[in-house]
């Protein structure tokens, strides 16, 4: 065991990093039943990497984190860690830090006696223990709250606290249970850079759960998007957020534009493709071959469309504007299509402010393939 | 609200010193009268002995109920909630028959024909375990709403932290179940000593509780400063216990668990 | 009816009374005190409330409101002893006109001056039995005596009859049952060891505590009230014990084994009085003059199983029941008629602490 402490340079790399390996994970909600929380679920996490599971509620994110860490069993699969199996494992024996959605921090024992309990629990006393206490509340910027107990902190405060308890006995993966849920937006978003630079710092191998798509994008390297216990799409923030890999991971994260329509030319696997939408004729890049005939979404995200049409070979399209905020950085505005799509758009103002009249004429225009096919 | 208690009670003390003389006349009988003392300590050997036994069933009973999933506390609850539903005279008298001649305990013996069963009433084990029987729900429910409270996340990130399931429950669960328990063994405690029917239903010659001995003196011989001297004494070592106990465990121990991140 | 026991010592100045019966009002007796002033045509009269006084309303009190057309109001559950006249004489505050004491309390209410005098010119004796029923400050009507009583179904027709068998281990064995209660236990023990009736007061303390230790381990129930008494036997969880004479009648008459036994019996009475300067006095005379009569007496006690004290009511009881009663020409001559009188007036507290002391160690 290694309780986290800084190297020569007082950098806290010192610690060895982990990989994780979901294989075929499942879990029945009932052992007789035949529904899952979760379903065959495979996942290779990097050593240092960090990973979201993005979903909503009921998509079996916590059910699978919840398995990793131990407190729910599995119907088939297994997790391993440096390619041993866990499975095998009671929670205190798989060396895993835990953030829990409340913090749980003990709330008979102080501060320093909550960081210290994992310690207590190898074994480890006196000057060592309390020097790696100080170190933690150091390295969660709240020197000398050791004293201190849970419920004279703010939520901020606890939150690395528990931050802290979690980390100082050196666990070979984080996982976290949307443990800035209880938070105002101010306080996650600087939290969030916190953890950020802590987990990068330290290099630790973590998971973090969330149903907030814009946090999963701020801190991951990857986003696993789950829905009904299936994993949608595994992706760098913006490979899931340009190339969605269903309409499920398109709408979830962000704003989707979504027109519906029938392939009029087929494409090859990464090629572009051509599609009878709304009244026109407009290309489509797809990830997979799409045959003609097939019904497929064409999915733009609303940034990349302008508004005031450009060049050629742009992929257009004819629409009557039906509402326009002005959000400081950019205007939002709909745009009805002809076939009745609701569009939504993005204005940058970026180039000075555009005013935009309520039920003008406008065309839509983007680059072209820019528009994905989406089947699913 | 505090004067309406407080008025009778010291209509009370005052009447232990006054009636029918002033003086200390009932206190030096209580104190010479051998009897006394040890009605006294039977009466609280016997509480204590029963508190303890109900702590110790029913701190796993308001457990389970508490961490086993809805039903099982639907079960737990109701089987202990259901004493009440019937007076504290019948659910006695039906210890008599459970207990006594003819009863299943004693049919079971002659069945078998083995020897003579064990008397189970009319002694310390029928007062106990009748008491015990009664005082129960009060242990369980006081405990239940401590345990009942406590998040479950709080044993989950225990071990999440290294600390196996008996670690994980006597660091961190038991402790914020200590007002429970608190609670628990002073009511407990407290009902049993004042208790009359259920010993003199149950127990023999020498389960003689105070309470018999106050209500022989008020009703019987009516003497009442003698009465009232011997509540006093009652309500004495009550406060006292409840001043050691404060003093022991703290006032942590008496006061709830604030809820996580509460702020 | 139940024997009561009351303060022993009468030397109470009138100003402490007053204040210890104020106290006592304070510190709330169990009702709201009814102010009640005289009224020509009403009588208030406190009961146990219960199938004890409803019984008391319909042979007693009913009859006497039909025959007189004075109307009886009935106080339930208060406290009926010398305390609470006491109380009431103090206080100059009467709930009721009339009730009936136990043996003990009567002795000591009378002597410490709390009751009114029977005008015996309302009280006639025509039909009465004066000699048992009257005296100076109250009017009996209903008795109670202790007996033992055994299962026939362990000793057959040859069971313990006097309190010598009772103690008698070797030749009756078996659990026991015995009244949790200082002055009938005591008067048993010398009953026990010999004495003869009239020897029996002033009772010898060490004589019956010595004797009392011989039984003290095959006592398994004391028990402390009078359903409790008929549970131990019927259920058999004792084999003998002593029952209330009209607890043990009812029991024989619901059909369980058992034998009452009346030759070491001790029979007392229960006695209406009426508190000095009640304000209804003389209807509640009126009233014990009826109630003492052959007939209500007959049907109280065919009600309760207790004895009459009217010895001319036994003939008009049933006689099937006549056996049962306690005053009945072959059971009232075998018992102990003495009470004990001023004896308990000295040493009622000193007898209860020697018991308990006895009982607990």
């Amino acid at each position: 065991m290694n309780a986290l402490s800084p190297d020569r340079q007082g950098n806290m790399a010192g610690a060895k990093s982990h990989d994780l390996k979901l294989r075929d994970l499942s879990k029945k909600y009932d052992q007789h039943g035949e529904e899952y929380a979760v379903h065959d679920m495979n996942l290779d996490v990097v050593k240092g990497e960090f990973v979201s599971f993005l979903g909503p509620s009921g998509s079996g994110k916590t059910t699978t984190l919840m398995m990793i860490a131990g407190f729910e069993s599995l119907t088939s699969g297994d997790i391993e860690i440096d390619g041993r199996s866990i499975a095998g494992f009671p929670p205190e024996k798989r060396n895993i830090g835990m953030v829990f959605q409340n913090y749980a921090l003990f709330p008979k024992m102080t501060v320093a006696n909550n960081i210290g309990f994992p310690l207590k629990m190898r074994g480890i006393s006196g000057n060592e223990r309390t020097q790696a206490v100080e170190r933690l509340l150091n390295l969660v910027d709240l020197p000398g709250y050791g004293h201190r107990y849970p419920r004279q902190l703010s939520g901020g405060q606890q939150q690395r606290v528990a931050l802290a308890r979690a980390l100082v006995f050196g666990p070979n993966i984080l996982l976290l249970d949307e443990p800035m849920g209880a938070l105002d937006r101010k306080l996650r978003e600087q939290l969030q850079m916190e953890l950020k630079k802590l987990q990068r710092s330290l290099g630790i191998t973590t998971i973090y759960v969330t149903h907030d798509q814009e946090e999963a994008m701020v801190l991951s390297d990857r986003i696993v998007i789950m829905d009904q216990g299936k994993v949608q799409q595994v992706g760098t923030p913006s490979e899931v957020y340009y190339q969605p890999a269903n309409s499920f991971a398109a709408k979830f994260l962000g704003v989707a534009n979504m027109i519906a329509g029938e392939v009029v030319r087929e494409s090859r696997a990464g090629g572009i493709g051509k599609a009878a939408v709304a009244g026109a004729e407009l290309h489509f890049y797809s990830a997979n071959a799409v045959p003609k005939g097939a019904k497929v979404d064409l999915f733009l995200r609303p940034e990349c469309i302008a508004l005031d049409g450009h060049g050629d070979g742009a992929d257009k399209l004819e629409g009557k504007i039906e509402s326009a905020i002005f959000v400081g950085e950019a205007t939002r505005v709909t745009v009805r299509l002809s076939d009745g799509t609701l569009m939504n758009v993005t204005n940058s103002n970026s180039s000075g402010f555009v005013e935009f009249a309520v039920g003008n004429d406008v065309t839509l225009s983007w680059d072209r393939g820019r528009a994905l096919a989406l089947t699913g | 609200m505090t004067a309406a208690l407080f008025y009778p009670l010291s209509l009370m003390v005052w009447r232990s010193f006054s009636d029918p003389e002033l003086g200390f006349q009932h206190y030096l009988r209580l104190a010479e009268q051998p009897v006394y003392l040890r009605i006294t300590l039977t009466t609280l050997e016997v509480s204590a002995i029963v508190t303890l036994a109900c702590l110790l069933i029913g701190y796993p009973v308001a457990y389970a109920a508490s961490n086993r999933g809805p039903r099982m506390r639907l079960i737990l609850l109701a089987t202990v909630m259901m004493p009440f539903w019937t007076s504290l005279l019948v659910r006695t008298y039906a210890f008599m028959v459970i207990l006594g001649q003819g009863g299943p305990f004693t049919s079971l013996f002659d069945i078998l024909a083995w020897q003579e069963p064990p008397r189970l009433i009319y002694n310390r084990f029928g007062a106990i375990l009748g008491m015990i029987y009664v005082m129960l729900p009060f242990m369980v429910m006081t405990i239940f709403a401590v345990t009942s409270e406590i998040d479950a996340n709080y044993r989950k990130a225990a071990r999440s932290l290294g600390a196996g399931p008996w670690r994980a429950f006597t660091d961190v669960y038991l402790p914020q179940s200590y007002p429970g328990i608190t609670g628990g063994v002073l009511l407990v405690f407290i009902v049993s000593i004042g208790f009359y029917v259920t010993p003199a239903l149950l127990g023999g010659r020498k389960e003689t509780f105070i309470a018999q001995v106050i209500q022989l003196n008020v009703q019987e011989i009516i003497n009442w400063g003698f009465a009232a001297g011997l509540a006093v004494v009652l309500l004495i070592v009550t406060m006292t216990l409840l001043l050691v106990y404060d003093r022991l465990l703290g006032h942590e121990s008496v006061m709830r668990p604030r809820g996580v991140g509460s702020e | 009816m139940v024997s009561k026991l009351s303060l022993p010592n009468n030397r109470i100045s009138r100003r402490k009374a007053l204040k210890i019966g104020g106290a006592a009002a304070a510190t709330g007796l169990l009702y709201t005190p009814a102010i009640h002033a005289a009224s020509s045509n009403k009588v208030v009269v406190g009961t146990w409330g219960g199938t004890y006084g409803a019984d008391q309303k319909e042979t007693l009190f009913d009859p006497f409101t039909e025959a007189t057309g004075i109307e009886v109001e009935i106080i339930n559950g208060s406290a009926m002893n010398s305390a609470a006249a006491k109380r009431f004489v103090e206080t100059g505050t009467y709930e009721w006109d009339a009730a009936g004491f136990g043996q003990i309390e009567f002795t000591v209410a009378h002597s410490n001056g709390l009751l009114e005098p029977i005008d015996y010119s309302v009280v006639s004796s025509d039909d009465k039995t004066p000699d048992t029923q009257f005296h100076d400050f109250g009017v009996s009507i209903s008795t109670t005596s202790e007996t033992i009583c055994y299962r026939t179904d362990v000793f057959g027709d040859d069971g313990p009859r006097t309190w010598a068998d009772y103690w008698d281990v070797e030749k009756y064995p078996g659990p026991r049952g015995m009244w949790k209660n200082a002055y009938t236990f005591v008067v048993f023990c010398l009953l026990a060891d010999g004495v003869p009736y009239e020897e029996v007061y002033p009772l010898d303390l060490e004589r019956a505590f010595a004797k009392a230790d011989e039984i003290k381990d095959d006592v398994t129930v004391w028990w402390t009230s009078g359903s409790q008494s008929q549970d131990v036997i019927r259920s058999k969880n004792v084999v003998m014990t002593e029952l209330w004479s009209g607890r043990a009648a009812a029991l024989k008459k619901e059909g369980v084994p058992i034998e009452i036994s009346y030759d070491s019996g001790v029979l007392s009475k229960g006695w209406w009085v009426i508190p000095k300067g009640a304000p209804n006095r003389e209807n509640a005379m009126k009233l014990f003059d009826f109630i003492a009569g052959p007939k209500p007496g007959a049907d109280f006690a065919t009600r309760q199983l207790y004895g009459p004290t009217n010895l001319k009511s036994i003939d008009l009881i049933e006689p099937d029941l006549r056996p049962l009663m306690n005053t009945s020409p072959e059971n009232f001559d075998k018992q102990l008629q003495y009470e004990g009188g001023d004896y308990w007036v000295e040493n009622l507290a000193k007898v209860n602490e020697r018991f308990l002391t006895w009982l607990v160690t």
